[in-house]
Order: C-alpha cells, then sequence, then structure tokens
C-alpha cells in the first residue's frame, strides 16, 4: 500500500480513536508526518508476510509523557541514532514499525519512515493504547526483543539488554523519567519470523480505516452513525455533558472517575472510571464496557476523540466503545490488560452482548 | 440615544463595535445605564478612519453621542472592544511579516514553525524561520544551552526582511530566561523598534499551539498599535482624558498598552462582551445567551459570571493555537431555536437569555431583558481586568512554594493589564491531571481579576493602589 498526504489526517483520527483516551495527542506528530512526506514523498506500507528473508525492522515509539510531546515534539536526531547500526540494535533497519498503534505512536513510526526513506510494516504489538510496555502481545507470547534502545530530546542515549525475568516496563520508567518524562524507543532489529509470530496483523490499515469512518460520522444522522460503527465493531454507549470529575492516587497511580450527566434531567448518570486511558463505563450499577475493548470519548458537536485529561467539566461527549483485537478478547488477553490487571474489581464485559441485552 | 439625567462623576463606558453595528453604554457609580446608543456600520461608513474598516469612525460617533448627552470631565474609564482584529485578520488587509525562532534544537526538529499552517497565510506572513538549540526541561533545566550565535545569525538574516519577530522556547511557561535572553540579543541586532513576541507572554502549554500563537500575535502588532492609536487619536479630539482599556477575547479586560503587545488576546471581544452583559442585564450568574442581529445569530454561556470558554485549542484563520476563545456558535441570522438547543448541551438546566437588536419576547425561547440592544456594551464598561499564568506541579517537593509563586504571578499580571491592585486576586484555578507521570502531576492555570484601576477609584484607594498609580502615571511620561 502507498501512503499518501491524503491518508495523514484520518489515519491520526484513527490513530486517536484507538488511543481510547491515552497515547498522546497524534497532533504533534501529524504534524511533523506531513511536512516530512511534503519533503520525501509517499510511504510504502508492507504487510509482515510481504516482508523478505533478509528484511531487518525495527519497532518505533515514543515513551512518556503526552504533556512532554506536547512541548518537545519529535526529535529528527532522535531518529537517527535509534535507527543506526550499533552492537546493540545490530544491523541498520530495512524497515519501521509501530510498537503501539495508537495516539502519536501510531503515527511516529510512519513519521520515522519517511524520514529514513524505508517502508513501515502493517502490524504493531498492541492494536490499541496502553500505559506501559507489559501491555503487549509480546508479553502475551513471553517472547521479548533482547535489548531495547531509548534516546531522549538531548540526543542522550541508553541501551538496556536483560536476561529473561525483568519486566522491561519496571526498568525503563524511571529512565524515562530521568530523561525527563519523554523518549524515543526503539528495540534490536526484529525479523520477519518474529514479526510473523508475534505482532498483530493489518493494524495500521484498520487504524487508516476506522478514521474514515470516524471523519464521517458529523455528517450523518443517529441512525448513519449506528450503521457506519456497527461496520467498524462500534456501539455508541452513552450521550451527555461531564458534571463532574473526582481524581486520587492509589497503588498504581492516579485515577479518575467521571461523571456524565444525561441531556434530560432525571435520567441515569454515566460514569467512566480512567486511567491513562478510560477503562470502564457504567450506569445505573451496570457495567457496559470495560478495557481491554477500546473506550473512545468524542467531543459532542465535532466528534474529535478526547483524552482523559480532556474529560473537565462542562463538556459535551459521546461515549462509544470499539472492539479490541481478538486476541486481548482470550481469557489470556483480558487476563494481562482487563479491568482487574489494572486496578479496578469487576470483570471484563463484552459491551455487545451488554448493549443487546 | 436615550439619556438620564447625570449626577457626579465616575462614568464608565462601554463600546463595541461589532461586524455589522456600533453600541455604547454610560454607566454611572450606582450601576445605572444613564446613557445608550446603538447604529448600523453601514451607516458609519463614510470611511475616514483610514484602517479600511471603519474602526475609528465607529468609536468616535459613539463616544461623540455620549459626550454630547453628558459631559466629557465626568467619564473615567472607556473600554473598547469588538471584531476588529479578526476582521483584518480574515480580510486580505497587510499583516506584519514574521521571523520565527524556536529555540530547542535538537528536540522538536520534525515540526519546524509554521509546519501544518495553510500555504496562503504563510506566503502572507512567513519570514526567515529557524530552530536553534535551547529551550527548557518540564522541571526548568535548560534543555540545550542557548546557542547566542545562532541567534545573532538569525537576527541578521531577519534584517530588512521582517516587520516582526516571534520567539518560541521549548517549556517556556516553566522557564522563560531562554526567551527573553534570546529577545535581547535579536533586538540589540535588529533594533528596538522591531517588535518581538515571547511565546511565554501568550499562552500556556504545548509548543506548536503557543508559538502559532505567538506568530500570529506579532503579525497582528501594527494592527493593534493602529487600533490603539486610532482610539487614542479619538480621544483627543474629543477632550476626554479618561483610562482606555480593551476587551479581550474571554470578555475581560486589559489596558489598552496590552492590545499593542498581544492583540492576538484582543480578536474579539463582542460576543463574550455580550454573553457578560447579557447576563448583568438579567441578574443571573448561569445562562445560555444568544445574541440576535440583523446579519447573524451567535450563542455562548455564562457560566459563574465568567465565558465559557472552548476546551482545548482553538483554531483561527486555519492555524492550530492555544489562545482561549469563548464557546460559541455563529449561525445564520434568526436560528433562535438552534442557538439555544445547541448551547444547552453545554450548559444543561439554565435559563436562556435573549439579546441584541432583534431580541423580542418570544414564546418559551427564553428571557429579554431592559438594554437587550446595548448588552456587549454594557458587558464591556461592567468588565473586570483580568490576567492568566501557568504552572506545573508534581506533588511534594516544592509544589507548595511553585503554586503560591503562580498566583502571585496571575495577580502581578492582572494589576499589571490595569487592574486595581486593592480588589485584585485569584478567582478561577484550573487544574488537569497529567497522564503517563507518577507523582500527581498536575497542569495549572490560574486567573487573576480585579476592578479597571482608573485614578477616580476613590473608594477602592489605598497606599498600595495609590503607589502603583503613580508608577503608572510615571511610566507614561517617560515612554
Amino acid at each position: 500500500m502507498r501512503f499518501t498526504s491524503s491518508d495523514v489526517a484520518p489515519m491520526a483520527l484513527g490513530a486517536a480513536v484507538l488511543g481510547g483516551g491515552g497515547g498522546g495527542e497524534p497532533y504533534v506528530a501529524e504534524v511533523a508526518l506531513a511536512e516530512l512526506m511534503r519533503r520525501h514523498g509517499p510511504i510504502d506500507v508492507v504487510a509482515v508476510d510481504e516482508l523478505d528473508d533478509d528484511d531487518r525492522v525495527a519497532p518505533i515509539a515514543l515513551i512518556g509523557s503526552p504533556f512532554a510531546i506536547g512541548e518537545k515534539l519529535l526529535s529528527l536526531e532522535a531518529i537517527d541514532l535509534l535507527a543506526s547500526e550499533s552492537p546493540a540494535r545490530g544491523p541498520a533497519p530495512t524497515a519501521v514499525m509501530p510498537y503501539e498503534m495508537a495516539g502519536v505512536n501510531a503515527i511516529y513510526p510512519l513519521a520515522a519512515a519517511a524520514h529514513l526513506g524505508v517502508p513501515c510494516v502493517d502490524a504493531d504489538f498492541t492494536g490499541r493504547g496502553v500505559p506501559g510496555l507489559d501491555l503487549t502481545v509480546l508479553e502475551l507470547d513471553h517472547s521479548h526483543p533482547r535489548t531495547h534502545l531509548l534516546c531522549d530530546s538531548r540526543s542522550r542515549w541508553v541501551e538496556l539488554t536483560t536476561s529473561a525475568g525483568f519486566s522491561t516496563e519496571q526498568l525503563i520508567r524511571p529512565v524515562v523519567e530521568t530523561m525527563g518524562w519523554l523518549a524515543a524507543l526503539s528495540t534490536s532489529t526484529l525479523t520477519p519470523e518474529f514479526l510473523a509470530a508475534h505482532t498483530l496483523d493489518g493494524t495500521l490499515s484498520r487504524c487508516l480505516e476506522i478514521g474514515t469512518v470516524f471523519a464521517e460520522l458529523s455528517t450523518m444522522n443517529a441512525v448513519g452513525v449506528d450503521q457506519a460503527l456497527r461496520r467498524i465493531d462500534g456501539v455508541r454507549l452513552a450521550e451527555g455533558v461531564v458534571s463532574q470529575r473526582v481524581s486520587q492516587a492509589d497503588t498504581t497511580g492516579q485515577r479518575s472517575s467521571v461523571t456524565i450527566a444525561p441531556d434530560t434531567a432525571g435520567e441515569a448518570l454515566t460514569r467512566i472510571e480512567l486511567r491513562n486511558e478510560f477503562h470502564v463505563v457504567a450506569r445505573d450499577g451496570i457495567v457496559l464496557a470495560t478495557i481491554p475493548d477500546i473506550i473512545v470519548v468524542l467531543a459532542r458537536e465535532t466528534w474529535t476523540p478526547l483524552s482523559v485529561e480532556d474529560l473537565v467539566p462542562g463538556r459535551g461527549v459521546t461515549v462509544i466503545a470499539l472492539a479490541s483485537h481478538p486476541r486481548w478478547r482470550t481469557p489470556d488477553g483480558v487476563r494481562l490488560a482487563g479491568p482487574r490487571a489494572l486496578g479496578h474489581g469487576i470483570d471484563y464485559v463484552d459491551f455487545a452482548k451488554q448493549v443487546a441485552s | 440615544m436615550t439619556t438620564v439625567p447625570p449626577n457626579g462623576g465616575g462614568l464608565r463606558l462601554g463600546i463595541i463595535t461589532g461586524t455589522s453595528h456600533v453600541e455604547v453604554a454610560a454607566i454611572d457609580r450606582d450601576d445605572e445605564v444613564v446613557a445608550a446608543g446603538r447604529w448600523e456600520r453601514e451607516v458609519l461608513m463614510e470611511d475616514q478612519s483610514g484602517d479600511g474598516l471603519g474602526w475609528s469612525t465607529s468609536v468616535e460617533h459613539a463616544l461623540a453621542s455620549v459626550v454630547d448627552a453628558t459631559a466629557s470631565t465626568r467619564i473615567q474609564s472607556i473600554v473598547v472592544g469588538g471584531t476588529h482584529l479578526r476582521e483584518t485578520l480574515d480580510s486580505r488587509r497587510p499583516l506584519a511579516r514574521v521571523g520565527v525562532l524556536r529555540l530547542g534544537a535538537p528536540a522538536t526538529t520534525a515540526a519546524p514553525p509554521f509546519a501544518g499552517w495553510p500555504d496562503s497565510l504563510v506566503r502572507r506572513i512567513g519570514g526567515p524561520r529557524t530552530i536553534v538549540a535551547g529551550g527548557a526541561d518540564l522541571d526548568g533545566s535548560d534543555l540545550a544551552q542557548l546557542d547566542e550565535a545562532a541567534v545573532i545569525r538569525f537576527a541578521k538574516s531577519c534584517d530588512g526582511a521582517i516587520d516582526a519577530i516571534a520567539i518560541s522556547g521549548v517549556f517556556s511557561p516553566v522557564a522563560a530566561a531562554g526567551e527573553l535572553r534570546a529577545a535581547d540579543l535579536v533586538a540589540d541586532v535588529l533594533g528596538p523598534a522591531v517588535p518581538v513576541t515571547v511565546s511565554h507572554s501568550i499562552g500556556g502549554f504545548g509548543l506548536l499551539d503557543r508559538e502559532n500563537a505567538g506568530i500570529l500575535n506579532a503579525a497582528l502588532i501594527p494592527a493593534g498599535e493602529q487600533m490603539v492609536a486610532s482610539t487614542r487619536a479619538v480621544l483627543t479630539r474629543l477632550g476626554i482624558d479618561a483610562e482606555l482599556f480593551f476587551v479581550q477575547n474571554d470578555g475581560t479586560l486589559q489596558v489598552a498598552a496590552a492590545a499593542t503587545s498581544t492583540p492576538i488576546r484582543f480578536l474579539d471581544g463582542s460576543l463574550a462582551a455580550t454573553i457578560r452583559g447579557a447576563g448583568w442585564l438579567a441578574a443571573t450568574s448561569d445562562a445560555v445567551v444568544v445574541a440576535l442581529e440583523s446579519a447573524s445569530t451567535r450563542a455562548g454561556v455564562l457560566r459563574e459570571r465568567s465565558v465559557a470558554l472552548e476546551i482545548g485549542p482553538s483554531i483561527t484563520a486555519g492555524v492550530r493555537m492555544n489562545v482561549e476563545l469563548p464557546l460559541g456558535y455563529a449561525l445564520d441570522a434568526g436560528s433562535v431555536a438552534e442557538a439555544v438547543e445547541l448551547m444547552s448541551r453545554h450548559a444543561p438546566q439554565v435559563p436562556t437569555i435573549i439579546v441584541g437588536d432583534g431580541a423580542v419576547p418570544s414564546a418559551g425561547l427564553g428571557r429579554v431583558p431592559r438594554y437587550a440592544e446595548i448588552a456587549g456594551a454594557v458587558g464591556a464598561a461592567l468588565a473586570p481586568v483580568s490576567a492568566v499564568a501557568w504552572e506545573v506541579v508534581m506533588a511534594g517537593s516544592d509544589e507548595a512554594s511553585r503554586i503560591r509563586d503562580a498566583r502571585q504571578r496571575a495577580v502581578d499580571l492582572a494589576i499589571l493589564a490595569g487592574a486595581d491592585p486593592s480588589t485584585s486576586e485569584v478567582v478561577a484555578v484550573g487544574e488537569t491531571d497529567l497522564s503517563q507521570m507518577l507523582g500527581g502531576a498536575r497542569r495549572l492555570r490560574f486567573r487573576a481579576e480585579g476592578r479597571p484601576f482608573t485614578p477616580t477609584t476613590e473608594p477602592h484607594h489605598t497606599e498600595r493602589a495609590e503607589a502603583h498609580h503613580q508608577e503608572r502615571q510615571e511610566s507614561r511620561e517617560s515612554p
């Protein structure tokens, strides 16, 4: 597939949707990608099974706080440094791939591909926004790259090579904090066989498709919206105005409960539990949707996806649930990335069944 | 023109110039409307303003009518607001050509200045642009040491090629020293006549949005200067010696000098002033306000006596920026029901107030207060001065002192912008949890307000206010 400049906007919209409230606003990467494509032209997007045996792939991501990304933006030098041949990396990559297909991280690898002049692989390790490196199919498969590479906005560099048993997430977080809450991340170069075994396939195309559908929602009536959402395994759950946000810290970090007041007085309030992403939607004591499915909250008039930071009182919103990749909806997937794993005392609920009943 | 026989001094005048009309209100110290007027702008369009948009003609007409009706010596403050700067931006009128300097390399380089802008606007205002080493990190430390030689090279490349400079630095709302140093270096090369906008004086967090706002601000500086100068010329012609304030986008005020240095905050105060005025006229703190004019219907929300603002970045002239604009809608003339329905989604279960010259009591849609046709001018005349400061804090560490400093900064900024020191205080604190950061990191926004400071605000004279007034008098005498 040829990824052209007209794909940038829908891709960024899809990336924001897949963020499920997290992943960092794609805007900064979107602007950079458009600028780089203006200079370098379209990008080749290749499926995993289109890779040659001797291709070598570098996963690329930004790790850290969206707040820091908004100020420090993306560094071209960090991309060059991350992609250079080195003992830790191995050979220079012949292609890049997204690590996390969501938010800024769905767009950043495309920008890297444009800058480096290599293709981008149509696959990733998450298929949605996740709060940490340990919520990936790599973790489900117990297969990790040997080395992680980190480069910060000052072009300072860290390599982490571990034997089995360490949590990469736990090792990396303090490094990222020391680097000023933002680092560009890659791993030792991966082979096509590794990708065939341990990635979610076609997720870049799905991101683009979701973005294309969401771009049309503002022009549709309610029936049209519901039909369009059904095509991408989505359902509308609630509408209203954010009336309250209560935040507190617990052992796993900051969490908030957001109350959404309905338009008609007397109808039930909708509640959203969130951390770095939206985690649970409930109404009248009934859980409507949970992670690992993707909970999307949109600004009501514009259908713009909102981040967890955007849900402040007075904001008019629409709440949607989208099915995550089938691997996340298995018992193993739910055990790793379901509500209990992220500090909520409830079980996973399949929103499609919940809404139907 | 309606007038009431006057008693004593202390008149506050509000003037709003909309796209199609001008309105004026004079309010006495008992908060009574003592003079009011409203005209269609076409009637005034025998344009002698020289700005091509009829600004000073409109202001002069409105002022003259009040001076005729009262006495110029009674006027204590004059507040002017309107759509003038937005019209300048949206029309094809000349803007300043802007050289852009960003302090950030090696960070930020993938999205250079003007990235994401409409090509036509870049052609219209874009001058030399570069990214040099510099900027701050989240904790205020240097991201990279400022490359002073590169700053000077940039300034030289701008010599003769630009009318204004915009400087942005990574995390400058946390640490402004780099932007200020770079501004000094640029001024050394280009001289003090070239206006320099530093991004931390414009907006909050988000480098691209703040930089974009800074660039548009720099581009608008000549228009802002002309707007203020032509207004002052009108005051001189009419023999009025009163404090001059302008209406910001959110409906609050700042002194005239602020409109020359930060015109981006004064793009359009008309809707926000109208929302505030409507709330005051209807004696309510929360409302959906619909302004019905002959050419348009506009609507917004009053929330706890302030104008509800758009959440997140706004788009102006196709450029995303973090200047706060009112949450609002502009619809075709007569779309009252639609406007009420749209706004009620943001403010359920509050009363609706209908103002503007098209406001007539109609079946169940909303209340029409007295003086509805000059609600904007009333809102302008009665608005407080306000200013905003931003900060980011983590739990523990120096959290308390950072919050204290930022609160004080907001109050100081309000006083500098013309607020009476004895009445200035922080009135709103916005708090955003920052995701993906441990330690309870929060982004904070402090808004301070105070009554407009004027030489005759007797009930509020204190020693502190007196000293402040003295300073302002002196600084006015020695420009």
